[in-house]
């Protein structure tokens, strides 16, 4: 039997086993649990119909980014009988065969080989490689440059060029009751399933060890074993997909659980310190250890302090028990306490903290996508959006658009500022309900937001970020413009909605002694108010 | 034709094409905002109306429009507007103080072209423009949504502008593009900011001191190369302002700063040169284009000897020069004496020395920085990035970071992969990118306005 930690290993990017080549089975510990761990996904599915379905003529893509998971998915499809004399498979587009020749050079001639041979084509490609094909490919392939680019467009391409993308099959789904990520999910279920289990086994081996075993890394794979943990870490993937834009792949997810067990400390001290996986780096940004709160402020001082406090102590003799050391930092328990504030565990001392850690942000955003992505026109939608547009969206523009000209009432929008007076007028903004029930979009990155302003329709696509933005904005935060991320996005619609107000036969012109109205009628004269 | 002057004389160097710097120009050359009424005046095709002299009592008398003129007829109209006579000066303090009234529409601009001390040098870089403008003219007029104030004074200024007539002299550029890549990037760019004219007119001086510069630089990088014909975009890296330039970036050191400061030093020598060949009754060519009409008519080859020889004793130099009998080898003889002169040693060297700093000052100081032991660098610093980022996705919606980085290159804009990661990590932070996989190569880009 292997030490636990070393058939852990495979998980790991650097092992030779992330990545899959051709001819590579030899039955090892390690390939076991690679079958082991494998999960069939909608895309493997839809790949399998397609090439059972597929004639000699055609040509299909698996496009995906590097460690999605088109190798793991080709080799299976190469060696099986039944494809294996139909098919003609080109695992990685992004190689050549000879030192003399580039992989687009490469790609040419596999399309000029296909075109004499009687089998289906299968190539595994990412998107940006296609964008280069469809760039700097060899003008004979003109037709399946054409398809690439009408791919690449989003438009229909030629029946018999075939692409399946990663990207149609997303990880993460939202829906009416949140999110879900089925292969993140199945992946975890797996690796810490009770029975049949064959990482399971060499857990269970390693424990037998008694002094010679590695205490941490099963005190981690037992904190993982709890579902709540997994729903934990899940969430914080979903939301380093949603604020930071980090992708998850199959190769990246399997490196980041191996860096959560086997890392160098505690499954949440390694969960929030970052490494060199993608993922890690990106959730260190959500460290519960850097919320601000009296409650967390004074643990930390009274754990640095030393000062008596007995819930907390029965709380660490339960820990004891399940193989943890007594004397972490505060940090490493506020992250701990985090990773359990779904679960119960002892004396639940780490429950009070649930208030602190409470962050609805993921919850809203579902929600609110949810109305726009699948608007369906009851009453009750209507009613909810409304809400959202009447208490968040609107009053964040308004408060934004009105930043410097604190003067202004509600419905009046700041114009422009000339040499010390500001100019503004009377703007209606609604939300324009129509507008968003024909919109048919749904991106889980962002929702489209579409508002009427005057007379005229203005979109607002609307992310995570800019969403935290806005409901930071009505709590009185006040971005500036130096700081350059979201706020261009608000600044774009704030731009469009002077623009209306400018048009308006009504102004207000303010400044430090008074405000005066000035009014265009249609006989060609303007009338003053307010002198 | 033959493009040669009939007489070639052995004259004082002189330059008065392609180039807005001068020899007895030092530093703050240029007033910029005049820079932009040139523009104006060029691609709107407008100018003031000649204006009747108020202090001139027989009323024949022209002057030019003022802004003070403007001021007053604006006053009259809406005095008699307005119902509230005491409302004027209020408007008069929002419009007539500071820069307000150019902040309306870019029309505004054109008093910035009304004759003043500077006006001289600053027709110069308006003409630079006006080469890389060529024959351009906005097809449809940018207008942005006026409120009815600002409606009103730019319909007083209406008045008072008149379409200029093509066939006016300072309209038709003296001389034949010596980039047509670049002129037609610009004409393009500047098609595309008109349609957004808020936007045009809150970057326009940023706009034109890029071109300024790109234009400087890939013209300077191009004068050695006229024998491969049409000049096309040279290695030109820069990095971004948040990046550390180290040794070891080799296409940062090789094609940076070095590289052009090198090339400068040819631009005084070689136009002048150029210029001296041509007669300026007709458009001035490009050198690139003079040795293509010379290798047409071999038979010259003579003329530009005896002037190369007469050239070589006027100067007294001792350059070595080749008596091939093809009119090429001829000009690249003349073009070597032309910058044999000014080299170390002659009494002239130090003419051009200045001259290249005065270049470096005024047209390139904003993308000039020193780095430590990296020393001078090309930098890009946010604002102008975000502004080319706009330029180079255009009308497009958006643009994937492969192609961004080949519309940037086609401006003669490299970075190298370093700055390229940098680019991300920037369009990442504004949040004006979507990346359809982490394979680093599906990002697109969108524009920010």
């Amino acid at each position: 039997m292997q030490r636990f930690k070393s058939v852990l290993s495979v998980l790991s990017k650097s092992s030779p086993y992330a990545v899959r080549t051709l001819n590579q089975n030899d039955d090892s510990i390690e390939d076991r649990i690679k079958d082991y761990l494998f999960i069939t996904t909608d895309i493997e599915r839809a790949f399998k119909e397609a090439l059972i379905n597929a004639t000699e003529d055609d040509i299909i893509f698996l496009c995906g980014s590097s460690g999605d998971g088109k190798s793991e998915i080709l080799t299976r499809y190469c060696e099986m009988a039944m494809f294996k004399d139909r098919c003609v498979f080109h695992l990685d587009a992004t190689h050549s065969f000879s030192p003399t020749a580039n992989a687009i050079q490469t790609l040419d001639e596999l399309f000029e080989q296909n075109l004499s041979s009687d089998k289906i084509l299968v190539v595994g490609i990412n998107v940006g490689m296609l964008g280069n094909y469809a760039q700097e490919g060899a003008e004979q392939h003109n037709e399946i440059k054409s398809s690439i680019k009408s791919f690449l467009d989003g438009s229909t391409s030629q029946a018999n060029h075939l692409f399946l993308d990663f990207e149609q099959f997303p990880k993460f789904i939202l829906g009416q009751q949140g999110y879900t990520a089925e292969f993140v999910k199945a992946l975890f279920q797996k690796l810490t399933a009770p029975n049949n289990n064959i990482i399971r086994d060499h857990f269970e081996h390693e424990k037998t060890l008694l002094k010679a075993a590695d205490k941490q890394l099963c005190a981690n794979y037992e904190l993982l074993s709890d579902e709540a943990v997994q729903d934990t870490v899940i969430e914080l993937l979903f939301k380093a997909r949603l604020v930071k834009d980090q992708f998850l792949t199959a190769r990246a997810l399997l490196d980041f659980i191996f860096h959560l067990l086997a890392g160098p400390a505690y499954l949440f001290d390694n969960l929030f310190t970052g490494s060199d996986n993608e993922l890690a780096s990106k959730i260190v940004g959500f460290d519960p250890a850097n919320i601000r709160t009296q409650h967390i402020d004074k643990f930390i001082l009274s754990r640095s302090l030393g000062l008596p406090d007995h819930d907390f102590e029965v709380f660490v003799e339960a820990l004891a028990l399940k193989g943890f050391t007594t004397s972490l930092q505060p940090e490493s328990y506020l992250r701990l306490f985090y990773l359990l504030k779904n679960t119960e565990f002892a004396n639940n001392y780490h429950q009070s903290f649930s208030d602190d850690f409470q962050q609805q942000l993921i919850k809203k955003y579902a929600e609110i996508w949810h109305l726009h992505c699948h608007f369906d026109g009851s009453d009750e939608h209507k009613l909810a959006l409304r809400q959202y547009y009447k208490d968040v969206a609107i009053t964040a523009i308004h408060k934004y658009n009105n930043r410097n000209a604190p003067k202004l009432g509600k419905g009046e929008f700041f114009i422009s500022e000339h040499n010390g007076f500001q100019l503004a007028a009377d703007l209606e903004l609604k939300a324009h309900v129509t507008q968003i029930a024909e919109d048919k979009e749904a991106k889980t990155s962002h929702f489209n937001t579409y508002f009427k302003v005057g007379k005229r329709v203005v979109k607002l696509p609307t992310n995570i970020n800019l969403l935290s933005l806005m409901l930071r904005i009505v709590e009185g935060y006040r971005p500036n413009k130096h700081d350059k991320n979201t706020v261009v996005l608000l600044d774009e619609l704030v731009e469009q909605i002077a623009e209306v107000a400018n048009g308006s036969d009504t102004l207000h012109i303010l400044n430090k002694n008074g405000r005066y109205k000035i009014t265009n009628d249609n006989f060609d004269e303007f009338e003053v108010s307010g002198l | 034709m033959l493009l040669l002057k009939p007489e070639l004389q052995v004259k004082n160097n002189t330059l008065n094409s392609y180039f807005p710097i001068r020899t007895k120009d030092r530093y703050d050359i240029f007033v910029w905002d005049s820079a932009l009424g040139h523009v104006v005046k060029h691609s709107y095709r407008k100018e003031f109306i000649p204006f009747k002299d108020p202090a001139d009592p027989t009323g024949k008398k022209k002057k030019q429009f003022e802004l003070a003129d403007f001021k007053n007829a604006s006053q009259k109209v809406f005095l008699r507007k307005l119902d509230e006579a005491d409302f004027w000066p209020i408007i008069d303090k929002m419009y007539f103080e500071g820069n307000e009234l150019f902040k309306i529409t870019p029309e505004f601009l054109l008093f910035k072209t009304n004759k003043s001390e500077n006006h001289v040098r600053d027709g110069r870089l308006g003409s630079m423009f006006a080469s890389l403008l060529q024959d351009f003219v906005f097809t449809d007029k940018p207008h942005s949504q006026l409120n009815f104030l600002e409606q009103q004074l730019y319909d007083v200024l209406s008045l008072h502008l008149k379409s200029q007539d093509v066939a006016t002299g300072d309209l038709v550029s003296k001389e034949a593009p010596y980039l047509p890549f670049m002129a037609n990037h610009f004409q393009q760019d500047l098609k595309f900011l008109s349609k957004r004219p808020k936007y045009l007119l809150s970057i326009f001086k940023d706009f034109l001191r890029l071109y300024a510069h790109l234009y400087t630089a890939q013209l300077a990088l191009n004068l050695k190369d006229w024998r491969s014909g049409e000049p096309k975009p040279k290695l030109h890296y820069f990095i971004l302002d948040s990046e550390k330039a180290s040794d070891e970036r080799t296409l940062v050191k090789s094609y940076g700063h070095k590289q052009l400061s090198a090339a400068l030093w040819s631009i005084f020598p070689y136009l002048a040169m150029n210029e001296s060949l041509q007669d300026n009754k007709n458009q001035i060519m490009p050198i690139w284009a003079l040795a293509q009409n010379l290798a047409e008519h071999p038979t010259c080859a003579e003329a530009l000897e005896s002037y190369a020889a007469d050239f070589k004793a006027n100067r007294q130099l001792n350059t070595s020069i080749s008596n091939s009998q093809d009119p090429l080898d001829q000009l690249q003889n003349l073009l070597r004496l032309s910058a044999a002169q000014f080299s170390r040693g002659e009494s002239r060297s130090d003419i051009n020395l200045q001259y290249v700093k005065s270049t470096e000052s005024e047209l390139c100081s904003h993308f000039i920085q020193s780095r430590g032991r990296a020393g001078r660098v090309m930098v890009f610093n946010q604002d102008y990035l975000l502004l080319l980022t706009n330029l180079a996705v255009g009308e497009k919606e958006k643009l994937r970071f492969h192609e961004l980085i080949l519309a940037f290159e086609s401006r003669g804009v490299f970075f190298d992969k370093q700055s390229q990661q940098a680019l991300i990590t920037f369009y990442e932070r504004i949040g004006n990118v979507e990346r359809m996989s982490d394979s680093g190569d599906a990002v697109y880009v969108f524009k920010t306005i």
